[in-house]
């Protein structure tokens, strides 16, 4: 049994590691801000050669293609609704000024 | 000598491989991009339709999948730098929000674990696959991460990273009039559950409505990825084994 071994991308610890840096000043936010703000602009490209293997799937697309999109689409309203939902309704103190 | 000037051949034609299937790929992408910003159309998504060009181009010159990934998966290599520039908008919002963070993290990681569950209890019941059911549970996040989730807990890429845009498209597309019908009109709570659910996609498109939206959405984007980076690969294998 392995439940406690959590495993994180370990691009994560990166991630987590210029946050906290900029948090406690060691990085220079104006300096990486022009630079930061074009990777995260262009960074759809590279989703684009993992997407394209869709193209190997044909047979599951033709067999439940339909039901992968409902259920997508069912999921993904229902998680936002629950947050949603559950953020207004568990702290009411928080109105919009 | 003869040896020396084959391989030199071989790198060549590797080379311009290289190129015309990245450039390639680049340039579709970038005619798509541009195309949005002219038109502002949320459902004329770039990735979604480079991936309608590029597979018919592939499939008319009966080029594999393999062939094509083998070239241009420099392009998924750099979602990991990707991956770490995140950590910027992340400082940024908990700077502006810190007062409510405690709050946030509770709502999220309780809708989180919970709606992990429930997806892939009723994918792997309908679907009766694992790895579809992997893929199909990781789509709420933003790409980079899902994608190096799925790899580690063996789904597959390509779904995951369609569902995404799926999911992306419907919170951008009718998240807020959703969210409106159903009396959840806070601009707080608004901002939270379409970064929470669509990620990127929600949070560009509600980013322009108010600035809280687009704080409290782009804190939810990369909070969930967060957290399902640390909750998903303890809970999916333990539904997986238990459904086994």
């Amino acid at each position: 049994m392995h439940f406690f071994v959590v495993l994180i991308p370990p691009s994560l610890y990166g991630m987590l590691i210029l946050s906290a840096g900029l948090h406690f000043n060691i990085f220079n936010p104006e300096k990486m801000e022009a630079s930061i703000t074009w990777v995260i602009r262009n960074m759809g490209v590279c989703f684009v050669p993992a997407g394209v293997g869709i193209m190997n799937y044909f047979d599951l697309i033709q067999a439940s293609g339909v039901q992968v999109l409902a259920f997508t689409i069912v999921t993904t309203i229902v998680l936002m609704i629950l947050v949603g939902w559950s953020f207004q309704k568990l702290f009411r103190e928080f109105k919009d000024e | 000598m003869n040896e020396f000037d084959f391989s030199r051949i071989d790198i060549a034609a590797e080379i311009t491989t290289f190129l015309i299937y990245c450039l390639s790929t680049l340039l579709i992408y970038q005619g798509f991009a541009y195309l949005q910003r002219a038109t502002k159309q949320i459902w004329l998504n770039p990735m979604l339709l480079t991936m309608l060009v590029v597979i018919p181009l592939l499939l008319a010159n009966n080029i594999a999948f393999e062939h094509y990934y083998q070239y241009s998966k420099i392009y998924s290599f750099l979602l990991e730098p990707a991956i770490v520039a995140l950590g910027f908008p992340l400082y940024q919002q908990v700077q502006t929000i810190r007062a409510q963070f405690n709050k946030v993290m509770l709502v999220l990681v309780s809708s989180i674990s919970l709606m992990l569950a429930v997806n892939v209890v009723m994918a792997v019941y309908i679907f009766n696959q694992h790895d579809i059911a992997v893929s199909l549970a990781l789509k709420s996040i933003t790409t980079p991460i899902a994608l190096a989730l799925t790899e580690q807990m063996r789904g597959i890429a390509a779904i995951t990273a369609v569902a995404i845009i799926i999911a992306g498209l419907v919170g951008a597309i009718w998240g807020i009039r959703i969210l409106n019908f159903l009396g959840i009109k806070s601009k707080r709570a608004q901002g939270l559950a379409i970064g929470c659910a669509s990620h990127a996609l929600g949070t560009s498109n509600i980013s322009q409505i108010s600035y809280q939206h687009g704080a409290f959405s782009s804190l939810a984007l990369i909070l969930s990825a967060i957290i399902t980076a640390i909750f998903s690969p303890i809970i999916i294998p333990m539904i997986l084994s238990l459904m086994a």
